[in-house]
């Protein structure tokens, strides 16, 4: 499912689908601006139906991942709609919010879903966001690190404490993701560097999504 | 107006003596400036009173708020059937909820009777009620509309709930559970409704004329725009559309589904009311669009390229939205390579009254084609900066409107010598024209200025109005 393209033998390029759940308001949207746009709203409204953003990183000088991220609505009308997004994808991010208890439980529920019904090689990463209302002598934690990090290991899952207000973890998460995705998996290809790469990402693309679409 | 009203009289008379303590606790609502000025002050002086005690501090802080609730102009409620609070504007649940339980004791009281409570007045403030499917929907306003104009912002806002869930998921919901709380599935798009809601507080020329707007744009750049929708048209689009600044530009559509204009009322209101959609990232969202099928949804792939201007494409298909994504890129491109894009740019801003009829005192109008369901007006120009000067100008729109539209009138043209403004409505079978001019102005310049607008409407016809639309 990854698609990896490589231009030399020495630069690599892949794009990866990723998708985002978690119950609504624990902040998905956020971890995603301030992935793709390193920035934050206080306030944001909520996202209804599902946003689409992409962005790029380089994991290394010669390795750039691109992501395909659906940005997912969290509210229960929209549970219905999840494995549209979730049937392709080749990583997850299931979000909670570690001042809601109760977002953990739902947290786990998508993780069994994806486990049951996703992609079977699908990279899962757990992100317990706002970190940052559990700092000094307020801390308003109500999911202790390590009870998360007990089950994401038992799960098999990536797992970090992240705040999207501040910024903490949150390029480590997507970082660590796509280092675990099959960069190697199918080798890389035959190609020329410079404007001839950007051609042949867009004939991937469309390729691959009559392929998933139809 | 006044046959409207006679018609109630009667049920007026009933009301009254089961509403008696309704009135009572809106006569706060009712309270002059001066009056709320003192409540504050009253206020101060028990805060001040009590500045040590935590818990008169916190009765304070309640009663401050309710008081606040009370001086809104306008309140928009949403219950159940069963008497469920589903949406309120403003306030918070404390203060709502003892409200919404009278008012569902006031309009079960009628149907029990096997009458249908419509509207009422108590004071200054107009109450009017709508029943729809499951779900009763209320509005109350001290700003003067008529209980047609009300029930007609009621609709607006049942489509909105519509747009959500469809008419049948709403019917299925409570007929297996009658005390559904309905708010756990609305949750999320309460921005849609308070943006809605607070268009028509300020007086939507939309909701009033029922009718859209588009932007002036040349023909040959509208059809152009067209000819790119169709050249780049995907497989399962349903309806593609250009939108800049809450007006259409461009709509193609299949020759068998006319595109309804409460439906694109409601898309518009979504996209333009709430910051949601207007990140400049891609969206794609399940939305029903009830005059096309209330029953099911349909999807909207929608990416606001610019600022004020967007792209929708509209499919049946809930797994299209990368055959969508592709159309829009190339939509995009096309109106980008072109000189398209700074057209539509450059159609944003209105024109202004003056442009048309110059020297005129007319100082603003609404203009419907009540062929295409549309309607054109002018920017609101220096005279109106304010939102509270605008709003005043769309209570007189509401006014004439009403005056030309209740049921008794036979009125074609009613001027109406205001203290700030002279007003005037003129309405013929292809169209419905309100003018506000300026205080003083001579009637016979207002009507030679409307007459010259009618004109030049006509004129500019095919540039105001998006005639027919491109189809396929």
């Amino acid at each position: 499912m990854s698609h990896p393209r490589a231009s030399t033998q020495s630069q690599r390029f892949a794009q990866f689908k990723l998708v985002l759940l978690g119950e609504s308001a624990v902040g998905k949207s956020s971890l995603v601006l301030r992935f793709v746009k390193d920035q934050f709203d206080d306030y944001r409204e909520s996202t209804i139906g599902a946003a689409f953003l992409t962005q790029t990183i380089a994991l290394d000088e010669t390795t750039t991942v691109k992501f395909e991220i659906w940005d997912t609505a969290g509210q229960e009308r929209y549970k219905s709609l999840a494995p549209m997004y979730y049937r392709n994808a080749n990583c997850a991010v299931v979000v909670y919010d570690i001042t809601q208890a109760s977002s953990l439980d739902k947290a786990k529920a998508w993780v069994k879903e994806l486990q049951r019904q996703a992609n079977e090689n699908i990279v899962i990463a757990l992100a317990g966001n706002k970190l940052d209302l559990a700092t000094g002598s307020s801390s308003k934690r109500a999911v202790e690190t390590a009870e998360a990090e007990a089950y994401a290991k038992e799960a098999g899952l990536l797992f970090f404490e992240t705040s999207a207000k501040t910024a903490e973890n949150v390029k480590e998460l997507f970082t660590a993701i796509a280092k675990k995705l099959p960069l190697d998996q199918q080798g890389p290809r035959g190609g020329r560097p410079g404007a001839g790469r950007g051609v042949d990402l867009k004939g991937g693309v469309a390729t691959q999504q009559q392929g998933c679409n139809c | 107006m006044s046959k409207a009203c006679s018609e109630r009289s009667w049920r007026r008379t009933r009301k009254r003596a089961s509403a008696a303590h309704l009135s009572k606790r809106l006569r706060m609502m009712r309270r002059t400036k001066p009056q709320r000025a003192k409540t504050r002050k009253a206020y101060q002086k028990v805060r001040d009173r009590h500045a040590c005690s935590l818990s008169s501090l916190l009765t304070c802080a309640a009663e401050e708020q309710l008081v606040r609730w009370r001086a809104k102009k306008k309140h928009f409620f949403i219950l159940s059937a069963a008497g469920k609070p589903i949406y309120s504007r403003h306030g918070t649940e404390s203060i709502t909820s003892s409200y919404i339980g009278v008012i569902q004791a006031i309009i079960s009281f009628f149907a029990d009777n096997g009458d249908t409570l419509q509207s009422f007045e108590s004071g200054g403030h107009r109450f009017a009620v709508t029943s729809s499917g499951p779900l009763y929907l209320v509005a109350i306003s001290s700003l003067g509309e008529t209980p047609s104009q009300l029930r007609a912002q009621l609709d607006a806002l049942y489509t909105q709930v519509l747009s959500t869930l469809t008419l049948s998921q709403l019917n299925k919901i409570f007929s297996h559970r009658y005390n559904f709380d309905l708010r756990r599935l609305l949750g999320g798009t309460e921005v849609f409704l308070d943006g809605l809601v607070d268009s028509m507080t300020r007086g939507s020329p939309q909701v009033l004329l029922s009718a859209l707007e588009c932007v002036k744009i040349r023909k040959t750049y509208r059809e152009r725009i067209n000819n790119l929708l169709l050249k780049t048209r995907s497989q399962s689009l349903l309806y593609g559309l250009v939108v800049a600044d809450q007006r259409l530009v461009s709509v193609v559509r299949p020759k068998r589904h006319s595109l309804h204009p409460p439906d694109l009322q409601l898309l518009f209101s979504m996209l333009f009311n709430a910051s949601t959609f207007r990140d400049g990232s891609e969206h794609w969202t399940p939305i029903c669009m009830p005059k096309f099928n209330s029953k099911g949804f349909l999807h909207a792939y929608i990416h606001f390229f610019q600022p004020d201007i967007c792209v929708v494409l509209i499919s049946a298909d809930k797994d299209a939205f990368f055959e969508m994504r592709e159309m829009a890129a190339n939509v995009i491109a096309g109106l980008k390579s072109s000189s398209l894009l700074s057209h539509i740019v450059a159609s944003i801003p209105r024109y202004t009254p003056t442009d048309l009829v110059p020297g005129t005192p007319i100082r603003h109008f609404l203009y419907k084609s009540r062929q295409n369901v549309q309607f054109t007006m002018p920017a609101w120009g220096g005279h109106y900066t304010t939102q509270s000067s605008r709003r005043r100008v769309m209570t007189l729109y509401h006014k004439l409107h009403a005056s030309v539209h209740a049921k008794s009138a036979h009125l074609k043209v009613c001027f109406c010598s205001r203290k700030q403004e002279e007003t005037l409505a003129w309405v013929l079978p292809g169209f419905e024209l309100y003018v506000v001019a300026a205080p003083g102005a001579k009637r016979e310049a207002v009507a030679k200025g409307a007459q010259k607008i009618v004109n030049w409407v006509r004129n500019e016809e095919e540039r105001l109005f998006v005639i027919g639309g491109a189809t396929f």
